[in-house]
């Protein structure tokens, strides 16, 4: 997995395939961050005490990217993470 | 304390400056200290940046702000701030307004920079996010630009 774009002050660690649970470090007061591919599915998972949010990975094709946001309007903050093939 | 001018020095005084400004072609009336700086020169008439303001006022608002600004991004703003924006501005086309046509031009803009434009930061992953919105979005908005998947799936 990799993480591409303009994301400060959100960042995702480590590697992951589809189905896989991984710790996003959220900065600011959000409450929540969303993942989506752009099929008009998105997933929201909440941000716990401490700024973490722990997303777990859709089971799609290797090679797809996810959106991981978090906040609203164009301040909203977004890296991309290409999901690798298991 | 100054003396008033005789009648004729003060029509002389007023005919030498009158002449001298139309002989300078300045357009600033007699007596003023000196003109500001010319603006910028704006985009050529008919580019689509000299026409944005225009189509900007013609569109009527949806009362969604976000889609408004949104929408000012896709058609009206320089291409350099809707890249600028780029990673959300495809995440809302995803998730939140697939349907919007005006949002559908801004995609077209983006596709027509990645592709001609290399110096565009993160340019395979960007193609590639592209091609997928592309690929995911609703067929009536996305088909007209389903040409352009490989060549963004392509890009190094």
């Amino acid at each position: 997995m990799s993480a591409q774009g303009p994301g400060a002050g959100i960042r995702v660690q480590g590697s992951v395939t589809p189905g896989a649970v991984v710790t996003v470090e959220v900065g600011g007061a959000a409450t929540s961050v969303e993942v989506s591919t752009g099929d008009g599915t998105v997933l929201s998972f909440p941000v716990l005490p401490g700024g973490n949010a722990r997303v777990r990975v859709p089971n799609v094709p290797g090679g797809t990217l996810l959106t991981v946001a978090c906040g609203t309007g164009l301040r909203a903050r977004v890296v991309l993470v290409e999901v690798l093939a298991p | 304390m100054s003396r008033p001018l005789p009648t004729r020095r003060r029509f002389l005084a007023a005919g030498t400056a009158c002449l001298g400004a139309l002989l300078s072609g300045c357009q600033v009336p007699c007596g003023q200290a000196s003109p500001q700086p010319a603006p910028p020169a704006g985009p050529p008439a008919g580019s689509s940046e000299a026409t944005a303001p225009a189509r900007a006022a013609a569109r009527p608002g949806t009362g969604d702000a976000e889609l408004d600004a949104l929408r000012h991004l896709a058609v009206d703003a320089p291409i350099a701030e809707l890249v600028q924006h780029r990673l959300i501005f495809l995440v809302r086309i995803g998730d939140s307004y697939r349907k919007d046509p005006v949002m559908w031009r801004g995609v077209a803009r983006l596709c027509d920079t990645a592709l001609a434009d290399p110096s565009i930061p993160d340019r395979r992953i960007f193609g590639k996010l592209l091609a997928q919105i592309i690929v995911y979005g609703e067929p009536e908005f996305a088909q007209p630009l389903a040409h352009l998947v490989p060549e963004l799936r392509r890009l190094l």
